[in-house]
């Protein structure tokens, strides 16, 4: 009877030494991607879409494409946790057959590392959030308006581009 | 047939009484047969446990010494001091924490031993407090996007003097392996209902408490020690 106590003992004992692993779930809430909005520059209040849009960003010398000539009218992209400025070109009409016409936009922020938990680590939140688009010829972009000063969720439009 | 009854009534309390009398009387015998082997005294000891883990484990280090004094037949204060310091590297944090802790209160043997054994299966009960300090070295941030992906950030900040409090409930056993030397094994249930947690981070270890958990305030932990009795009379 002892012994078998013992026994019984010693086992719950080493199981419980070895826990399973904290697993960080789809649902938690992690780093807010960027919401961008288009809107029609004749009428400001009604979602215009772009024509075969194409979204890059430039990572290590090498182009990374996040939208690939898709029309919509809102995309979500994501900012580098890394640094304070992200640089995108947004490609209107960008096509199998055609180039399009390219806007080079960056973005610059302060950025706040916040606890999530221990399976997730952290997530990284945005504050004052600046837009620049560099002027050229002919920018299909007309004005982007920043809408949200923090950026920590993707409940609302963060950046509302007019064309 | 009521006469029989009658006669039976006294026949019954006849024998009751007798048999009254002679359990009465064998009592005291085993009594004075126990007597001569409930040794009363302070048990001290160490945990062997945390030295093993340290030499293997490069990870952690840490000790525990442990006492406990017999009150009653089944009742024993009980109390542990030691010292932990853990580091915690996971994928995606890097974390180390260090420091002491008290745990007090009884433990209650449920073991009837045979005459002579000075064995016991035990529960007991414990309040636990420890004062700590952690360390955050770095951190991957979370981005659940393969564009920038989260990569190890070397952040270190410093929380010091923290506190955590927690109660706990063991189970355990000890047995008497040479004359007055015991060796015990306990499994640890916690519930914390205090602690200071650092700003923006959290206690991801709480020396005594062992690794917290992001589901709640439970945590788990085991011991096996061994303990000198030092008798101090019987009874």
């Amino acid at each position: 009877m002892f012994k078998k106590i013992i026994f019984s003992v010693l086992l719950i004992a080493l199981s419980v030494s070895c826990t399973r692993d904290d697993i960080c779930t789809e649902e938690t809430p992690k780093t807010p991607l960027l919401i961008i909005n288009f809107k029609s520059k004749i009428n400001p209040l009604l979602a215009k879409e772009v024509p075969d849009l194409t979204v890059t960003t430039i990572i290590n010398d090498e182009n990374v494409d996040l939208y690939k000539s898709v029309t919509r009218d809102s995309i979500a992209i994501p900012l580098n946790t890394l640094a304070d400025t992200t640089d995108y070109l947004l490609i209107r009409g960008n096509t199998t057959n055609t180039d399009g016409n390219t806007d080079s936009i960056t973005f610059t922020y302060q950025r706040d590392n916040i606890y999530i938990n221990r399976a997730c680590a952290f997530k990284t939140i945005y504050k004052n959030l600046i837009t620049q688009l560099e002027i050229e010829e002919n920018n299909w972009i007309n004005e982007i308006e920043v809408n949200t000063l923090i950026i920590e969720n993707e409940e609302n439009t963060h950046v509302t581009i007019f064309h | 047939m009521k006469r029989t009854l009658t006669l039976l009534f006294f026949i019954k309390i006849l024998f009751l009484s007798e048999f009254n009398g002679y359990a009465q009387k064998k009592e005291i015998k085993i009594n004075d047969t126990i007597t001569k082997n409930n040794k009363y005294g302070l048990r001290i000891g160490v945990d062997i446990a945390r030295p093993v883990i340290s030499l293997f484990d490069e990870n952690f280090s840490g000790f525990e010494v442990m006492a406990d004094y017999r009150l009653t037949h089944r009742f024993y204060i009980a109390v542990e001091y030691g010292f932990d310091q853990d580091n915690q590297t996971e994928s995606n944090l890097i974390a180390a924490s260090k420091g002491s802790y008290l745990k007090i209160g009884g433990d209650f043997n449920a073991y009837n031993n045979w005459v002579g054994m000075n064995n016991a299966i035990y529960v007991g009960l414990r309040y636990g407090v420890s004062t700590f300090d952690q360390n955050l070295e770095g951190y991957t941030i979370y981005t659940g996007d393969s564009t920038f992906p989260g990569t190890m950030v070397f952040d270190p900040r410093s929380y010091e003097e923290l506190t955590a409090q927690w109660a706990e409930f063991i189970f355990g056993i000890k047995t008497e392996i040479l004359t007055n030397l015991f060796l015990s094994i306990n499994l640890q249930l916690k519930n914390k209902f205090s602690e200071d947690i650092p700003e923006n981070f959290n206690n991801l270890y709480i020396p005594g408490f062992n690794k917290t958990n992001d589901y709640g305030n439970f945590g788990v932990g085991f011991g096996y020690g061994i303990s000198y009795l030092i008798p101090i009379y019987k009874k």
